[in-house]
């Protein structure tokens, strides 16, 4: 560019040069070269019942349900998940899964690993790890391999843990 | 072989000193080519065409605005030919994605020829180079991915599927147009907590090859902040459909 002017000047402050959403940065970013959506998720305060930082508390998403969405079917991802609005049939990620404080999950859910803070009606099945908050309220049956509950957190169903599934596994 | 296409905002009286410029850039930079002046009898599309089927052309330059791109994006997909972008009369947003600048110095970006394949959307049989938005009532659009389907909550939302946009949020970048995905991006925008205080929601997101969007009433859809088709439409991503002249300072990699 000649005289040290960067793209940015021919477009800074020019009504044409507002992209949609409110193009509030005007200087040019480049995207990763995935699609997947950098979440705008705050940082994660909450701390897992032992003290360790959940696995779960990824802060970058392929897939994210707001609050003002609702997902009906059959929802199948082979990338992180992110549900803060209504989800209704069934959920399944190869990767991680959060559930936030608000989302209303009534769906079958299999993940690799989750954090549940919300509500949840269906069965949870994950193979690694599950954690649920103080505000998780779960009316299914809960599968995991680790789990991890908050004081508070409300589980009505039938938990079962990896060692637990061996030894009926055995028995048979 | 480049084809320099002038449309018709290019040609007017307040744009040909830069116009002038342009023309003497482009000699020194020994990219000078033929030039197609758009009229009434004219198409864009038809220059194209005539393009492809004479193969006297490999490289059509749209010189003008972003509209202009856009028309010469529906007519070049899928085809052998690379399309350059000389923004003149004003600032673009295209020019902005793509790294070019208006005027003049879009030159200098022609002359190095950096290109890439990107994706573009169809919607309809229509291509796209940047999104279809949902103009009317978003809370009416149902988008339906085959196993699920999707619906806004929020009266306020703006829906759209995006190939090439900028994502809602401060600071949030843009989408990639050359990941063989769309974005279906479903944005609340902001709330009120209280005096001057306001809260952005977090927006959805989806990766997404192809989706419907259908409604018990037509909706129209805005197509690349230009075009109004109306539902039901079948929207859909053609993987690395068009060649593009990008800029160095372009917003992707």
């Amino acid at each position: 560019m000649a005289h040290g002017r960067t793209i940015n000047d021919h477009y800074r402050d020019t009504p044409a040069g507002h992209l949609y959403g409110g193009c509030e940065n005007t200087s040019f970013t480049r995207s990763p070269s995935s699609s997947k959506l950098a979440s705008h998720y705050p940082p994660d305060h909450h701390t897992a019942m032992f003290g360790k930082k959940p696995d779960t508390s990824f802060t970058e998403a392929e897939t994210v349900i707001g609050p003002s969405v609702k997902v009906e079917g059959d929802f199948l991802s082979q990338g992180n998940v992110i549900v803060e609005g209504v989800m209704v049939g069934q959920l399944k990620t190869d990767q991680s899964l959060k559930i936030g404080e608000h989302a209303q999950v009534q769906a079958e859910v299999r993940a690799q690993n989750a954090f549940v803070a919300g509500s949840v009606r269906g069965n949870i099945e994950v193979a690694g790890q599950l954690e649920l908050t103080s505000t998780a309220k779960v009316m299914g049956d809960i599968s995991a391999e680790v789990l991890s509950v908050e004081p508070g957190a409300s589980i009505n169903g039938r938990v079962s843990m990896a060692v637990e599934r061996q030894a009926e596994t055995e028995s048979e | 072989m480049y084809l320099y296409v002038y449309d018709a905002g290019a040609q007017e009286s307040r744009n040909q000193r830069e116009l002038g410029r342009v023309e003497a850039r482009l000699q020194q930079l020994d990219i000078r080519g033929a030039v197609s002046r758009l009229n009434i009898l004219k198409s864009l599309r038809g220059v194209i065409h005539d393009a492809v089927r004479d193969g006297q052309a490999s490289t059509i330059v749209v010189v003008g605005d972003d509209q202009s791109f856009a028309q010469a994006v529906n007519a070049a997909a899928c085809s052998n030919l690379t399309i350059g972008f000389l923004p003149i009369g004003g600032p673009s947003r295209f020019g902005r994605l793509l790294g070019i600048p208006p005027g003049v110095l879009a030159c200098e970006v022609l002359a190095s020829r950096i290109t890439r394949k990107l994706d573009l959307g169809k919607v309809n049989g229509s291509y796209f180079f940047e999104s279809v938005e949902v103009a009317d009532d978003p809370q009416a659009a149902v988008i339906n991915l085959g196993p699920y389907q999707i619906a806004a909550l929020s009266p306020r939302a703006k829906v759209l599927v995006a190939n090439f946009a900028q994502r809602p949020g401060k600071g949030a970048g843009h989408t990639n147009p050359a990941d063989a995905l769309l974005d279906l991006i479903i944005d609340p925008g902001e709330r009120s907590t209280g005096f001057f205080h306001k809260e952005r929601l977090l927006p959805s997101a989806f990766p997404v090859k192809r989706l419907q969007i259908t409604s018990a009433q037509p909706l129209s859809l805005l197509v690349d902040q230009g075009v109004l088709l109306k539902t039901p439409a079948q929207v859909e991503v053609v993987p690395q459909a068009l060649k593009v002249i990008v800029g160095s300072e372009r917003v992707f990699e």
